[in-house]
């Protein structure tokens, strides 16, 4: 996140390290005296000149970029991208290149936070909210919100292509596409659902195909094959009626008569028939046959086979008899037969008696929009969509289809798929205008639920009472099971467990690894999180809590005594155990190698997740591992690790992430504790740049729940607002960022205070007061 | 009694020995009827494979006609007269150019599109790929404009490469700019898509029946659509414009699909393979399908992404493949590199044994079309992505003289996927990056 990430390349590039640590100071966006003009004068200007002009003017223009396109200050709104390039490029030393003259690190600071600032004016009296893309929901989204809206666990998703992701989440509107591909399976997961919610009586003629493996019988061949016997072939149909028959077969003739068999189906029995047909070109015999509805079994006999040794005047005589295919195709109504009236599900309304059909369609589908578009319909969508089913009748679809395809246009409309979040007064000519009453609730309901909102959210929408019972709505939302969707997708992200059933660890050295005991490790996680939730606990307990919930698989991985027989319960460490997630096997697991542990990897993930400081990604050409004086000496991963942190390259960094790592050592890839590496002791200890000294998850826990608490609030509100809203956050949240802090803080840092705290933050009530821009602009595609 | 003639049938193809099941199941008149009467029109396979080779190991000896292979080549000596080895080819476009670290999302995203991926999480913006090029151009006229295939196993979460989205690093096939191509890994879902679904077929009537409805649907959808967009901002907008285009794009389909009404009578009755070289092999399977039966022009196939850490426990290798390229030039995990290269060849090889063995008109399926199997790096250690590795097999309907080690010394990448264009008959001035055309060999 950039938010963060810019602070601490500052601290890299020469600022006082306490800048690193300290929350952004008040000044960074209260005093905006310098105006952005003025900024550009006196800080950007010269020291563009000095530093850049030598390769970036109009004549060399190296990298095919002239820098003095940005001769004015009004390019830092016209080329604003291109500023924040030159920002990104000079705040990570990657400008000017090695091997060029460089700027004093002071020089380079200065120019850091005076860019910054003038690109990124924020006045804390005009909040900015920030704008959500429209999003389409994703494939978790997409089936919480079928079973949400229709009560049946259904998972079409299956089938959906994977979802992109950005900023560790895959909900970002910015990167959900919506691809032919996925529009197609779209259609086809809506067939289904309908299908299954609005069965017809009477289905379309299918044809049935009997397929290997399900052919019983004396001599089973590629299709089938009956010599000598019988064979049975078990169908389920759809329906009572009418169905074709059509059994292709062909004979090996011989002996002196024709190959004769017989075949049953239901009620249908016939004998005598001959086969002919040669192999090349079977025979088709095609029968009507009536079938009750549902398992019905055909079989084919043979009914005179015959063999005969071959002899000295003739060849071995061997009459043989083939099916080479089965087709049921079907059903069709029989001559007199009623269309069989079937049942409609219990969330449609029903027909009333006398009631016309195109009043009866309008009412009952009426809610089922309401509910699939987070709002009410307007008449006229009500309106086609009555005229679409009856349009479907008259081409000769049975009602139950018509519904169907009433309700499949629903499903793939783009007013279910895309959540659009239309302002409550958008003509307002304000610069920043509230969500409709209706956006909140889906909001909401995505963000608490990752699906959609129920009737009592839309009612509360509805009557304008939402944001006044916003609290107590909140409340009964997170109490609700569906708030256990939020845990799962919000913490198994955040704190990446949900990769934890799809890592492969090395089997030799991690034997005891298996699926289940991933899961386990997954569940255990996400308990932990959701005891957050359901007791108000404070998140300085993610690192520091003297408890965890283990279920008997894991408690034997740990070594302890399983909490209870059954099930996950809640289980007290023992001391010099608590440390949070930091001694959770999963945590620890995910941040590991196959085959190893890895300090920088796990410090990473520490700078990353829980501190939101990433470390800058490595300076190109960083000379590797093995380019080390001495080669003859062994080495272990430690000292390899401080060789390489002793070039001054590379220590910057590895400073800050290993010392992380090392204390977290006494796990091994899976995250079992041990005392040995290979027949060495383990070393765990570490000093953190700021001077604290680091040796356990214990230790590690504690220095980060007071030295670096700021910090962790931080990234935990930025990473929950970026969940909350679906998109990345800009310089412009900064002041969201803080405010969810203070009002968290005045609540005791608990999740449910977060949660609040972003649930009334301006991104989260407010949007970008944007006028519609041309419908036939020039991204119009079509 | 006699014994049974016909080649048992196999339950699934989940297992290596069952692969010759695709063929078997579709009937002859469907690959009759995809083919015959006019020269059989060109198809193109990309192939990527990430992080890089050991480049001790990878590269001939000798040139031009008269070279050897190297040991992780080995399993392609059977096909050394029908495969392109190339050198020189790079993506300059895959070097940071300003943007720091990231090589492995640059080097997948530019591998198609010869374009630079701009650094962003969510704001993604690169370029269109040279198999959507050719499906713009020609897939009107097939089943598919063009086939995304994929074997990577599910997306982890976590951020991918250093403030790259990860659909730069799980993407090959970008339809425009900043709309990637989702790829499919699921084989049976590959082949419904192709040929329909199930053991259950429609009739002549229910499909077409089911194609009205289709349209209609599709019909009301982009009447919502519009008019859901006319109130929108811009970058609503434009995600309103791919759900559109996706509308139009499957309407094209469903038209086509009435067309194509030749279909095998049978289904795959399979989902995802629980090792990784069948699950290979089926995909390889998928794609001859698809270009045998004339289904789609142009096909990519992501054998993993890149930056994959997948582990080789088959292959004795357990620690990640990624972390693995990182090799700091030691022997052991050069070593492993060098088997996993060779694993990859022999998938490789498969695939074009699988297409030599088809015969078409006068000739084969590989003599009619190009494969293109590479990374867009060249040394995982280094990140470096010139001289990439690279291999072409078959012949192009006689554009390409395979059986020979070609370097074309410094040259983009780009400028070989613009003389492709030229082999399908697409004028452009240029894709991505390239400064000019590759004369072909």
């Amino acid at each position: 996140m950039r938010l963060f990430g810019l602070f601490l390349t500052l601290g890299l590039a020469g600022v006082t390290s306490a800048a690193i640590h300290q929350s952004w100071p008040d000044w960074w966006w209260r005093i905006q005296k310098p105006t952005p003009e003025a900024l550009f004068v006196h800080r950007l200007q010269p020291f563009v000149e000095q530093t850049c002009y030598e390769c970036h003017d109009s004549r060399m223009r190296k990298g095919d970029f002239a820098i003095d396109r940005l001769s004015d200050p009004a390019s830092l709104q016209r080329d604003r991208e291109a500023w924040e390039r030159v920002l990104q490029h000079v705040s990570n030393n990657l400008m000017p290149p090695a091997g060029a003259d460089q700027p004093a690190p002071e020089d380079r600071a200065k120019f850091v936070s005076a860019l910054d600032r003038a690109l990124h004016p924020i006045d804390p009296k005009r909040p900015d909210p920030g704008r959500v893309v429209i999003r389409r929901l994703n494939r978790e989204e997409y089936k919480n919100s079928v079973q949400d809206l229709f009560g049946i666990t259904f998972d079409p998703a299956a089938d959906l292509p994977d979802d992109d992701s950005g900023h560790g989440f895959d909900h970002l509107g910015d990167v959900l596409s919506l691809s032919p591909l996925l529009l197609e399976r779209y259609l086809a997961a809506a067939e289904k659902i309908a299908a299954e919610l609005i069965p017809d009586p009477m289905p379309p003629p299918r044809i049935f195909v009997a397929m290997e493996g399900q052919w019983k019988g004396s001599q089973v061949g590629p299709s089938g094959r009956a010599s000598e016997g019988m064979l049975t072939w078990k169908v389920t149909t759809p329906a009572e009626g009418s169905y074709k028959l059509k059994l292709r077969v062909y004979e090996d003739a011989a002996g002196p008569e024709e190959t004769r068999f017989s075949f049953a189906i239901g009620k249908t029995q016939v004998a005598g028939l001959s086969a002919k047909g040669s192999r090349k070109a079977p025979r088709e015999h095609s029968y009507d046959v009536d079938l009750p509805a549902g398992a019905v079994e055909l079989q084919v006999t043979f009914l005179n086979d015959f063999y005969e040794k071959e002899t000295a005047t003739q060849p071995a005589q061997d009459r043989n008899f083939y099916v080479e295919s089965v087709k049921l195709e079907g059903p069709y109504l029989r001559p007199g037969q009623k269309r069989p009236q079937g049942k409609l599900p219990a969330w449609l309304s029903q027909r009333r008696p006398e009631e016309a059909q195109e009043a009866w369609l309008a009412r009952a589908f009426t809610l089922v929009m309401r509910r699939a578009f987070r709002r009410s319909p307007t008449s006229e969508e009500v309106t086609r969509l009555v005229t679409l089913m009856i349009h479907s009748q008259k081409a000769g679809d049975s009602v139950p289809a018509s519904l169907q395809l009433g309700l499949q246009a629903i499903l793939v409309s783009p007013d279910f798929l895309f959540r659009g979040e239309p302002p409550a007064s958008p003509n307002s000519g304000e610069r920043i205008v509230r969500l409709s009453d209706h956006a909140l609730a889906t909001r909401l309901a995505y963000f608490l639920w990752s699906g959609p909102p129920d009737d009592h959210l839309l009612s509360l929408a509805d009557s304008g009472k939402l944001r006044d019972q916003l609290a107590a709505e909140t409340r009964r939302m997170l109490a609700d099971p569906r708030a256990a969707r939020f845990v799962d997708n919000f913490a198994g992200q955040w704190l990446e467990v949900r990769n934890l059933p799809l890592r492969t660890p090395d089997r030799k050295l991690y034997p005891d690894w298996n699926k289940e005991l991933a899961l386990s490790m997954k569940e255990e996680t996400l308990r932990f999180f959701a005891d957050f939730l359901t007791n108000d606990r404070p998140m300085l307990d993610l690192l520091t809590a003297d408890y965890t919930f283990l279920d008997a698989r894991l408690a034997k991985f740990y070594g302890v005594k399983a909490p209870s027989e059954s099930g996950f319960s809640r289980f007290t460490r023992p001391e010099g155990r608590r440390a949070g997630i930091f001694n959770q096997a999963g945590i620890l697991a995910v941040s590991s190698y196959p085959n190893r542990t890895s300090p920088v990897l796990r410090g990473k993930f520490v700078l990353d997740k829980i501190l939101g400081t990433p470390p800058p990604p490595p300076p190109p050409n960083v000379p590797s591992l093995t380019e080390r004086a001495d080669k003859k000496k062994p080495t272990t991963l430690r000292t390899r690790l401080e060789t390489h942190r002793s070039q001054a390259s590379c220590m910057s960094c590895h400073a800050m992430i290993d010392p992380i790592g090392f204390s977290l050592e006494s796990y091994d890839a899976i995250g079992r504790y041990r005392e040995t590496d290979d027949g060495q002791p383990i070393d765990s200890r570490g000093k953190l740049t700021t001077g604290e000294p680091v040796s356990s998850p214990e230790e590690l826990g504690r220095v980060l729940a007071t030295a670096r608490r700021e910090e962790f609030y931080k990234n935990f509100a930025s990473t929950l607002l970026t969940y909350a809203l679906g998109r990345g956050l800009d310089y412009y949240d900064r002041p969201t960022v803080e405010a969810i802090i203070r009002q968290a803080g005045a609540q005791g840092y608990t999740l449910p205070a977060f949660i609040d705290a972003v649930i009334s933050s301006i991104a989260f009530q407010y949007q970008r007061n944007e006028a519609p821009t041309d419908a036939g602009s020039s991204h119009a595609a079509l | 009694m006699a014994p049974l003639h016909r080649r048992q049938f196999l339950r699934g193809i989940g297992t290596v020995v069952a692969l010759p099941f695709l063929e078997s199941i579709v009937p002859t008149s469907v690959l009759r009827a995809a083919g015959s009467a006019a020269a059989p029109p060109l198809r193109s396979a990309f192939i990527y494979m990430p992080n890089g080779v050991n480049n001790d190991y990878w590269w001939p000896k000798g040139n031009d006609r008269n070279f050897t292979l190297a040991s992780s080549m080995q399993p392609l000596e059977p096909y050394k007269l029908d495969i392109q080895i190339v050198a020189g080819l790079g993506h300059t476009k895959a070097n940071p150019n300003g943007d720091g670290a990231g090589d492995h999302a640059r080097a997948s995203a530019s591998f198609l599109t010869g374009a630079q991926a701009k650094k962003s999480a969510n704001d993604l913006r690169l370029g269109q790929s040279i198999d959507q090029v050719i499906a713009a151009q020609h897939g009107a006229k097939y089943r598919l404009p063009s086939l995304e295939l994929s074997c990577d196993p599910p997306r982890q979460v976590g951020n991918c490469d250093s403030g790259y989205g990860c659909a730069y690093s799980h993407n090959l096939s970008w339809r425009t700019e900043n709309q990637p191509m989702p790829a499919e890994r699921n084989p049976r879902l590959v082949f419904e898509r192709m040929f329909g679904s199930g053991e259950i077929i429609e009739t002549a009537e229910s499909r077409a029946a089911r194609a009205r409805q289709r349209r209609s649907i599709l019909d009301f959808v982009r009447d919502d659509a519009r008019r859901l967009k006319a109130g929108l901002s811009r970058d609503d907008q434009g995600k309103l414009d791919e759900y559109l285009t996706s509308v139009r794009e499957v309407e094209l389909r469903v038209a086509s699909f009435e067309n194509f009404s030749a279909r095998p009578d049978q289904s795959l009755p399979t989902g995802i393979p629980d090792n990784y070289d069948e699950h290979i092999r089926v995909m390889c399977d998928l794609l001859v399908l698809a270009f045998q039966t004339k289904s789609t022009p142009v096909a990519t196939l992501l054998l993993a992404h890149e930056a994959s850490g997948r582990t080789f426990p088959h292959l004795g290798i357990t620690e990640g493949h990624h972390s693995l390229s990182h090799h700091e030039k030691r022997p052991e995990k050069l070593e492993q590199i060098r088997k996993i290269d060779t694993f990859y060849m022999e998938q490789l090889a498969y695939l074009i044994g699988k297409m030599k063995s088809i015969k078409e008109g006068d000739g084969t399926l590989l003599d009619h079309s190009l494969l293109v199997f590479g990374s867009g790096i060249r040394d995982g250690d280094r990140h470096d992505h010139v001289n990439l590795p690279v291999i072409l097999a078959g012949k192009a309907r006689g554009a390409i003289n395979p059986g020979r080690f070609v370097d074309y010394s410094a040259t983009p990448m780009s400028n070989l996927y613009l003389s492709m264009l030229d082999l399908y008959g697409i004028q452009a001035e240029r894709l991505g990056d390239s400064s000019g055309r590759l004369r072909l060999v």
